[in-house]
């Protein structure tokens, strides 16, 4: 699996919520974020894929005419219609005879992508496959909702996954509970709101952020409560599955919601800290990209050997969550 | 755990040096927020494997409901 990963030039760092009363340190011992990347005005997700991909192609010895399928995770697309991988397609050069689909889902983004590459490398539909994501959620966010902001970086990740690949990927167990959806959403951001966007009202919650409708909102004491519910039974579940303990996996990696929850489920799920993977204090929250950071940054430092087994895990926007196991 | 103590811990979560009492009010602690909110939440999940819901939290109105929330899992 080859990885390469690209982040926006524009740099949030914490100071800038020191006038709304949140210093620093607070919020880094609170989520374990410092800073996030920021897209410019005119730069979108399809430009954070492009550099991406094109980063995946100088890094790595790959031939970009033999990619024949591009999977493209993305919540925050320049483009409702047409396909963004279509448009993907064009500004990298791939051929035209290559298959190509969106996906919609935000936290659990990457490893949806997986599974759906892994019935498609291995049932012979495609062999070079393009696994991008790209989110943009920034440009969701009010200026004035520290509660998001604070969170969530823009990014993109683009990884090559062959046959070969396809085949360490392991077991995977899925759960969806759309109840949950009003907790983290745009609401106006599809048709169905679409006569609310003109007069969205700023509104001002009981912690002082603002936001419209036609921002992200987040109820983040909710999404954690649902996270603790969900992630150990999902893991337990996945590793039951699979035929393996706690003690079999060499890495833990899972979406890179908030330094403080990840501190909290690893301890809950008693993972050892070595093997439990945090890195988000220089990128926030990605959404999608989240994951394949953390991988491509560990098989750059060497941290990931060849053999060794993984357990991924996404969980957030849906709800919808998501756990996998392969080898590297 | 008595009810003493998870209030001493109520207190560690908030990260607040003035000690709390039954009767302390929720909306006059300034400390509280939707990050402190998280802290709570994991409190809970800590020590009593309780997933309390922002529903839950929004009713809190004084420490005592914090307490009796849990107070079947909690010594006298």
């Amino acid at each position: 699996m080859k990885i390469a990963y690209h982040l926006p030039d524009n740099v949030l760092d914490n100071s800038e919520f020191a006038q709304h009363g949140w210093s620093n340190e607070k919020i880094f011992e609170k989520t374990g974020i410092r800073q996030r990347r920021i897209c410019g005005d005119a730069e979108y997700a399809l430009d954070l894929a492009v550099n991406a991909c094109e980063k995946l192609f100088n890094q790595f010895p790959v031939d970009r005419k033999k990619v024949d399928y591009i999977l493209y995770c993305t919540q925050s697309p320049d483009f409702i219609v047409p396909s963004n991988s279509c448009i993907l397609q064009h500004r990298l050069g791939l051929e035209n005879d290559i298959g190509s689909l969106d996906l919609n889902q935000g936290c659990t983004g990457f490893i949806y992508g997986l599974s759906v590459a892994k019935g498609l490398l291995s049932s012979g539909q495609a062999n070079k496959l393009l696994l991008v994501t790209a989110d943009t959620w920034s440009k969701y966010v009010h200026e004035k909702d520290k509660s998001t902001r604070s969170i969530f970086g823009d990014g993109a990740a683009a990884t090559l996954l062959t046959r070969e690949d396809s085949a360490k990927i392991s077991y995977f167990v899925f759960g969806t509970d759309g109840s949950g959806a009003d907790n983290l959403c745009v609401k106006t951001s599809g048709l169905r709101h679409r006569e609310m966007r003109a007069d969205a009202k700023e509104i001002i919650d009981n912690s002082g952020n603002m936001r419209t409708d036609n921002n992200l909102y987040m109820n983040g004491p909710e999404i954690f409560t649902f996270t603790l519910k969900a992630v150990p039974k999902a893991i337990n579940d996945l590793l039951q599955k699979s035929g393996l303990i706690m003690e079999d996996i060499d890495h833990f990696i899972f979406h890179q919601a908030n330094g403080f929850m990840l501190e909290h489920l690893r301890k809950k799920l008693n993972i050892p800290r070595q093997k439990f993977h945090i890195y988000l204090e220089n990128v926030g929250n990605t959404v999608s990209s989240t994951i394949p950071i953390v991988l491509s940054t560990l098989q750059k430092d060497e941290t990931l050997q060849s053999g060794q087994r993984l357990l991924l895990a996404g969980f957030g926007v849906g709800y919808s969550w998501i756990a996998a196991t392969l080898t590297i | 755990m008595t009810r003493k103590e998870f209030i001493k811990q109520i207190q560690e979560a908030l990260q607040r040096e003035e000690a709390l009492t039954e009767e302390t009010k929720i909306q006059e602690l300034r400390e509280w927020d939707s990050l402190t909110a998280i802290s709570i939440i994991a409190l809970y999940d800590s020590l009593f494997s309780f997933q309390i819901s922002h529903k839950d939290i929004d009713k809190f109105t004084v420490i005592k409901d914090m307490v009796d929330i849990v107070k079947d899992r909690l010594e006298n």
